[in-house]
């Protein structure tokens, strides 16, 4: 919940944010001072900086999360089957959620039925790896809300390098 | 013919009475055996039920650790006078099951108690006091996703192990003195000599965030996005030539920045780039809102360049023969407690090729991806940490080359990067 409300205020601030950059342009045609040009694009770099610090931190919090249930899902078979196991479970519950194709479907139900333990109840087995993979599914979104927000960021300093050159440029730094 | 019959002996019995007395004897022989062997199958069954209940008790202290560090932000919430429970009953199916609760353990540490049980109820309690400690890897290498080694490198000392939480591939043929593991798959198609285990579907390794901006109190200089270099007080430094002890500003990097994806429009623009243009420059901690390049040898064995470089952007060495250290508390005012023993830190890429002498000492460490294709000759470990792909220097961890990098658990980096830690651990 907390990450969920993290990524909600990091799409709120890159999107209130991203007209900044544009502003500087304005100004450098629009007889801005140089130092106060300078200053400008100062603090849009340190605001790029901490933004992307931001975007780190949320990025491990989430990798955190899916390691920690991948961990979950392997402690229900230790012997019987592996991470990497476990792993492409996950990828095609999360195709077959996506796409909702009956093949995939029928995909991953073969190997949910490979990794069951012998003795293990069927339906207790599958009921705990469903809330878990439900839960990756979950962590899964959130990863690409912060992908979309990457790409936002990345725009910026894009915008903002070309901001730097052209303000290099006019003040004879090659 | 007819044989009359004889009239029998007086028996007196004595062969049947040895018999029975024999036979009964060979009966309690057996008998004393056969209830000693049921003993024996018993006790041997209680050992095996102790053993997995303490490998139960174990494995769920292991996994508190992890847990613990995964959630370093509400650590305090675990710190009550009472125990709580941290991880609810767990089932390792076919060995049994175990529980964590943890309670204050003092001096910021916390008590962690875990309880196995084993299938016929044989129960093992151990409990451990974990504290947040300095981060120290337990490999030479580590990375956070994918690493390929297909050099044939010396991964050499007590550390000298590689880890990858993705998949490790190896080709060639490198020798590896301590682990090889992955978290993932662990493939190995050359001789690689590996010491100490080599397996995936091992355990994850814990990485703290390490960004640049982490470490902007530290700097001597910042060598900044306008061309200019400023000291810590802020003040411009001269630029005589254009350069700054040896250091010459270009407003486009030529680093390779990433690939826009399909159906993108313009492509990339470059940052500002600061490069090494000759050899006699500047001891201190560096510190770059750019792209750094290092195509300049410089440095011997008798006069190193004693450094920390924390970039920004990417870092890309090129030299022939870089000589490098970090700085100690033998230096003086170049020591810096902030970044002890970093040499490199990059918010994206660290790229060292082409070397084919020199020496580094320290710790490499990047936020993007790291590769090493030359033949340097490494002190320190070197952790890639894969947050970002905004730069396409180096686009996957790779080990190519001749390195001969070697790692004795030493070089402590700043208090301030931890990890969870099992401090000390008891059964009961």
């Amino acid at each position: 919940m907390y990450t969920r409300l993290l990524i909600l205020s990091l799409i709120a601030l890159l999107g209130l944010g991203s007209m900044e950059p544009a502003g500087v342009n304005a100004g450098s045609s629009g007889g801005i001072p140089p130092g106060q040009q300078k200053k400008l694009l100062d603090q849009q770099h340190q605001d790029l900086v901490q933004e992307e610090q931001t975007l780190a931190q949320t990025y491990s919090q989430l990798m955190d999360q899916k390691r920690s249930l991948l961990e979950q899902l392997r402690t229900l078979n230790p012997k019987g089957a592996t991470t990497q196991d476990w792993l492409t479970l996950w990828e095609d519950y999360h195709q077959y959620k996506v796409t909702d194709k009956d093949e995939l479907k029928a995909n991953y139900k073969d190997i949910l039925k490979a990794l069951r333990a012998k003795g293990v109840d069927k339906h207790d087995f599958k009921s705990k790896v469903e809330a878990l993979l439900q839960a990756l599914e979950a962590v899964q979104q959130q990863q690409d809300a912060l992908a979309q927000s990457w790409d936002t960021h990345d725009q910026k300093v894009q915008q903002l390098n070309i901001d730097q050159q052209n303000f290099n440029q006019q003040n004879g730094k090659n | 013919m007819s044989t009359p019959l004889q009239p029998l002996k007086a028996q007196t019995g004595v062969v049947l009475v040895t018999t029975l007395l024999l036979l009964i004897l060979l009966t309690g022989v057996g008998l004393t055996s056969l209830a000693g062997f049921g003993v024996n199958r018993s006790q041997s069954q209680n050992l095996v039920s102790t053993k997995q209940a303490f490998q139960l008790a174990d494995a769920g202290i292991q996994y508190a650790e992890k847990y613990l560090n995964q959630h370093q932000p509400t650590w305090s919430t675990y710190a009550s006078s009472t125990p709580q429970t941290l991880i609810p009953y767990t089932t390792l199916t076919g060995l049994g099951t175990f529980t964590v609760s943890v309670q204050d353990g003092g001096n910021g540490s916390l008590l962690v108690t875990s309880t196995g049980t084993a299938s016929n109820n044989a129960q093992a309690v151990i409990t451990g006091l974990v504290v947040l400690g300095p981060y120290v890897p337990e490999d030479a290498v580590t990375a956070d996703q994918n690493l390929t080694i297909s050099g044939n490198g010396t991964i050499a000392g007590s550390n000298g192990g590689v880890h990858a939480n993705g998949n490790l591939t190896i080709s060639n043929s490198p020798s590896i003195s301590a682990n090889a593991t992955a978290y993932y798959t662990y493939t190995a198609t050359g001789t690689p000599k590996v010491n100490g285990v080599a397996a995936g579907n091992q355990t994850i390794a814990a990485i703290p965030l390490m960004r640049a901006s982490m470490f902007s109190a530290s700097y001597d200089y910042r060598l900044s996005w306008d061309g200019n270099v400023y000291n810590q007080a802020g003040i411009a430094q001269p630029l005589p030539g254009g350069t700054w002890n040896c250091w010459k500003f270009s407003s486009t990097s030529t680093i390779t920045k990433k690939k826009k994806k399909k159906g993108g429009s313009a492509p990339p623009s470059a940052p500002p780039m600061w490069t090494l243009s000759c050899s006699s420059t500047i001891n201190g901690t560096l510190y770059f809102q750019t792209d750094v390049s290092i195509p300049t040898s410089l440095g011997t064995t008798q006069a190193p360049w004693v450094t920390t470089l924390i970039a920004e952007k990417s870092i890309d060495l090129t030299a022939q023969s870089v000589v490098a250290r970090v700085p100690t508390s033998a230096d003086g005012a170049l020591f810096k407690a902030g970044t002890q023993n970093f040499l490199f830190i990059s918010d994206e890429d660290i790229h060292i090729g082409s070397l084919s002498g020199g020496n580094l000492t320290g710790v490499v460490t990047a936020y993007g991806q790291v590769g090493i294709d030359g033949n340097p000759t490494m002190y320190g470990y070197v952790v890639a940490q894969d947050g970002s792909n905004l730069s396409g220097l180096v686009t996957a961890n790779s080990l190519s080359g001749g390195l001969n990098l070697t790692w004795n658990g030493d070089l402590p980096i700043p208090t301030f990067l931890k990890t969870a830690q099992i401090k000390t651990w008891k059964a009961l």
